[in-house]
């Protein structure tokens, strides 16, 4: 042992010291980087909302519910995830458009996540969840419940169907607030 | 071990108890979710996540934690423990609130899985249970501090051991964050499941339990770490690189485990997104602790290595002694913590955490970690202390190899696909998946081979078990003393700051208020997101 | 061995570590609620200020606030913790004495001779409110009920409810004769089927799990049970908030409906309550 001196086991110690040192500034680096340069952020959204009364009345009445074009062009869908369903059970987006999803639930905590993408968020009663993404292909996506929601929550699935902008127009431009459920 | 010696055993066969349960239950979990088996109705499935979940992430762990603890403390102080009727009471507490937690879930009365997140709400016993069995741990974690304090007083100048250091690093880690789960049980869940308050704040309760889901992990860890530090340079014919470097390993745990449980909210609506940021920093920064203990380990074993004749700049692995359970079992370790550690890295950045949050990946992830890189140290500390507990030497050495090599095998081939899943976009806790979906077809293959790797883990777990049973059994024989390793230059006195906790308690102190100040403190005023709880089972219907 | 006598050496680690810490923290509310969010603006238009409140969790650092919508609610009633702190203020006795009126129909024991009229006995109380105040609001078709309901308080659908919830559940003889092993409806009943939106039956009316105002079905009468899911199905019954039952209903076939029915109405409601 007498081959290995305190003052080269810290000199060791000190280079691998600077290897971490680069190793967490590089992801740092590369999070900020990602962040500020392709927005990519978690959502941000901080807005409470009583959530018994959810269907009497306010944003997320039965009538409210599903794909509202905003005079920009944009997108907003609101949701319900609840015991042990979204409404709308299928939701349509056109393609290449801003969409925000604003979700919330009227009963316990639930997960929303669309299948093939990066949209994944909590819905936690009590609080909206919104979140901004855009697609960009028609398809179809699955969407499951992603928390457990008690013992219903196997059958908790949705659709989320993304479709060209002219079909939507076309095809659910005369619905205020447009659907593909049932 | 000096009197303590039918403590720590207890404390392990209990711990191994709950284990010989829960596993198989994990891996019927994924037969039934697996193409393999018909759909089932899934009370029964989450009755069995819940008991799984709890067992491992409160009972289990704990045990093998305040029993290591026990023995580190004896071994490394070189005298009797003290306190033997407290450290009694604290495991009585621990089975209690054990049995009364798991009873309630296997009477079906708390499907809330082990993270309960209200407003679901299952039996008051259930809650009541783990705070029965938290309570408990709480004075394993004063008996700890209390050693250290008393070994100091008549040893001023001395190091504390590095065992005990960690240990006590360990006990007061557990002591803070426990403060989390205990207070939402506490203040919001049991109140409400008695019927004295009529709402539960789920944002709050999520907030409170990130608290303690983080560090928990870091609690279950430093065993691990432990046994990496003062056990396995030993078990290779080496010494430990560097005594002072696992002070600050340990110390950097106390520091940054803690304050940074939110990054498991990434995507909660009630969370501004600084808050998730300024997590994400702190969170990297616990990344560190890990990387020196991989530096130093390795260089540790790179001493054994070349001691035992290797040459050249990997010849040295070759030269360990992979035959011994120690040197073998922290080999996989290492390899499992290595992978599950590049996928933390994925859950915790700020960006990629929406791809899989709360898909298959984040339970291969944690399972990996723990279930693999953890969970196969305990193995190797059972081995490395049942000799000298039962004063008889280890059964059936092959069979402990091939143990070790199947639970290695079985964790990778469970949470490996899961990782892959996960990508795909499997959500996590479900009973059953639509494999005749096409969008899901691709996955079933996968869920099939982790079903086939859980079936490979009860299998070494089975094995476990009976080399410990067997061990009990054989002729008893002259056991050398179970001995820490000595590290290269050992320390003669160190620095007040690698010595000692108050600073350092403060700081946690000080950085938890700054990063979990407002995220707390903002349901004060947030207002009207309580919401009126919502059984989980149909007892309470009427 | 000579460095044990002498002082212990002077510790800089305390001022570094604190250091770092503190260096780190700042550097990251700098970035965290300043740089991030000023990248993050986007197509928000927010000031600066705003996007700090936003970053921070303010409400006031919303950036949509949302007029509010007219709406014809599914139901008046809401599970708040007023409704559920009430319904447990039901007089069963009282409720008896209203129920009356209700015994021509649904039977002295809350078990009805017409397989079109539900039974009562044994029904989960607050679904039982909960109906009763929406036939009194018109929520659900008053036209049979309404004539009942209209004179009755709130109080006495309370008692109502607490009344019908004690009597005892159908059991053996009051079942519909024809058996049914329809794995089918077993499975939807169990299992649900996922991908079409369906969940466990069982998961909501009992006895896997169980949702606020979800009616137990076991021994319910089988026309009533097709009838009831054939209106959610074709949304002429919409009393059901946030389309619960609507959204499944809408999924299942009349084949699986007829099925469903024929299952619940031939099994006791007795175990697992």
């Amino acid at each position: 042992m007498s081959t290995l001196p305190s003052d080269v086991i810290e000199e060791s110690e000190r280079r691998w010291a600077y290897v971490v040192a680069a190793v967490i500034g590089l992801m740092f680096a590369v999070i900020i980087f990602t962040s500020v340069h392709w927005a990519a952020q978690p959502p941000s959204n901080v807005e409470t909302i009583d959530a018994s009364r959810l269907h009497l009345a306010g944003e997320f009445v039965e009538e409210n519910l599903g794909t509202a074009v905003q005079p920009d062009g944009s997108v907003i869908v609101r949701v319900i995830a609840q015991q042990y369903s979204f409404v709308p059970s299928c939701m349509v987006v056109p393609a290449q458009t801003p969409v925000v999803f604003r979700v919330t639930s009227p009963d316990v905590v639930h997960g929303f996540l669309i299948m093939d993408t990066n949209v994944n968020s909590m819905v936690v009663p009590g609080f909206i969840a919104e979140i901004r993404t855009r697609f960009e292909k028609p398809k179809t996506h699955l969407m499951p419940c992603h928390e457990y929601c008690s013992v219903g929550h196997d059958g908790m699935w949705a659709h989320v169907k993304v479709v060209d902008r002219q079909e939507f127009t076309k095809s659910y431009g005369s619905q205020p607030r447009a659907s593909c459920a049932g | 071990m000096q009197g303590s010696s039918r403590l720590v055993l207890a404390h392990f066969w209990a711990a191994f108890a709950t284990f010989a349960v829960a596993i198989p239950l994990g891996a019927w979990q994924m037969l039934v979710r697996s193409p393999l088996h018909q759909w089932i109705a899934p009370e029964l499935y989450y009755r069995a996540v819940t008991a799984h979940g709890t067992t491992f992430a409160y009972v289990f762990p704990t045990l093998i934690a305040m029993g290591f603890g026990y023995a580190v403390c004896a071994v490394s102080l070189g005298r009797p423990m003290r306190g033997l009727s407290l450290a009694w009471i604290s495991f009585a507490l621990v089975i209690v609130g054990a049995a009364m937690a798991l009873a309630t879930v296997a009477a079906g009365k708390a499907n809330v899985l082990y993270t309960f997140y209200p407003p679901l709400l299952g039996s008051p016993y259930y809650y009541l249970g783990i705070l029965v069995a938290v309570v408990g741990t709480w004075v394993w974690i004063g008996l700890m501090v209390w050693h250290v304090r008393r070994w100091k007083i008549d040893h001023p100048v001395l190091p504390i051991p590095l065992a005990m250091f960690a240990t006590a690093v360990g006990a007061l880690l557990w002591g803070w964050t426990s403060l989390g789960v205990g207070a939402e049980i506490a203040f919001l869940i049991l109140p409400n499941a008695f019927g004295w308050t009529s709402t539960i704040d789920p944002g709050l309760a999520r907030v409170l339990f990130s608290w303690t889901l983080h560090a928990i992990v870091y609690f279950w860890l430093i065993p691990a770490y432990i046994a990496f530090y003062v056990l396995l340079p030993q078990a290779a014919d080496g010494r430990l690189y560097s005594d002072k470097m696992g002070r600050i390993a340990f110390l950097l745990l106390l520091i940054f485990s803690m304050p940074i449980g939110l990054h498991h909210l990434f995507v909660d609506p009630q969370i501004g997104a600084g808050f998730k940021f300024l997590h994400t920093v702190f969170t990297g920064m616990v990344v560190v602790p890990t990387l020196l203990t991989i530096f130093t380990i390795c260089a540790s074993l790179e001493i054994a290595g070349r001691l035992r004749g290797g040459r050249g700049p990997f010849g040295w692995i070759a030269a360990l002694p992979w035959d011994r359970p120690f040197v073998l079992a922290s080999g996989f370790s290492m390899v499992m913590l290595g992978l599950g550690g590049a996928s933390g890295i994925i859950n915790m950045s700020y960006v990629l955490n929406s791809t899989v949050h709360n898909t298959q990946w984040v339970t291969g992830h944690f399972h990996l970690i723990y279930g693999g890189a953890v969970v196969i140290m305990y193995f190797a500390i059972a081995y490395e202390l049942w000799p000298r507990l039962t004063g008889r030497p280890l059964a059936a050495p092959k069979l402990v190899r091939l143990q070790l090599w199947t639970w290695s095998v079985g964790m990778l081939l469970v949470t490996l696909p899961w990782h892959l899943v996960g990508v795909m976009g499997q959500p996590r806790r479900m009973a059953y998946y639509d494999f005749s979906n096409p969008a899901l077809a691709s996955q079933g293959v996968w869920v099939t081979v982790s079903a086939i790797g859980g079936f490979v883990l009860v299998f070494s777990a089975a094995l476990f078990i009976g080399v410990l049973l067997a061990s009990h059994r054989g002729p008893t024989a002259a056991i050398s003393p179970l001995k820490f390793s000595l590290a290269v230059n050992p320390p003669r006195r160190l620095p007040k700051s690698l010595n000692s906790f108050g600073i350092w308690a403060a700081l946690v102190l000080a950085l938890t208020l700054a990063n979990y100040g407002y995220p707390l403190a903002q349901f004060a005023f947030l207002g009207k997101s309580a919401v009126p709880a919502f059984p989980v089972s149909q007892n309470d219907r009427r | 061995m000579t460095d044990v006598d002498q002082p212990r050496p002077r510790d800089p680690r305390f001022a570094i570590w604190i250091g770092v810490t503190a260096g780190l923290f700042v550097l990251a509310l700098v970035v965290g609620f300043i740089w991030l969010p000023l990248a993050q603006r986007g197509a928000d238009g927010l000031d600066l200020w705003s996007a700090i409140c936003r970053a921070v969790g303010l409400p006031s650092g919303n950036a949509r606030v949302s007029a509010p919508v007219a709406g014809q609610p599914a139901s008046q009633v809401a599970w708040t913790t007023e409704t559920r702190r009430r319904l447990a203020q039901g007089d069963a006795s009282a409720g008896a004495a209203i129920a009356q009126a209700c015994n021509n129909c649904h039977g002295v024991v809350g078990i009805s001779a017409d397989a079109i009229i539900p039974n009562l006995a044994g029904q989960s109380a607050a679904a039982i409110y909960k109906q009763l105040d929406d036939y009194k609001s018109g929520k659900r078709d008053p036209a049979v009920m309404g004539v009942y309901v209209s004179p009755l308080s709130d109080q006495n659908l309370l008692d109502l409810a607490a009344h019908y919830g004690l009597l005892p559940n159908p059991t053996g003889d009051t079942l519909s004769t024809q058996s049914s092993t329809s794995t089918v409806a077993r499975r939807l009943i169990d299992v649900g089927a996922p991908l079409r939106g369906i969940a466990p039956c069982a998961s909501c009316h009992g006895p896997a799990g169980v949702t606020p105002g979800a009616p137990g079905l076991r021994g319910q009468q089988r026309a009533y049970l097709e009838l009831q899911m054939q209106l959610f199905k074709d949304g002429t019954r919409r009393n059901d908030i946030s389309e619960q039952m609507r959204s499944v209903a809408r999924q299942l076939t009349s084949e699986e409906i007829a099925m469903l029915a024929a299952h619940y109405s031939s099994i006791p409601d007795t175990g697992g309550r």
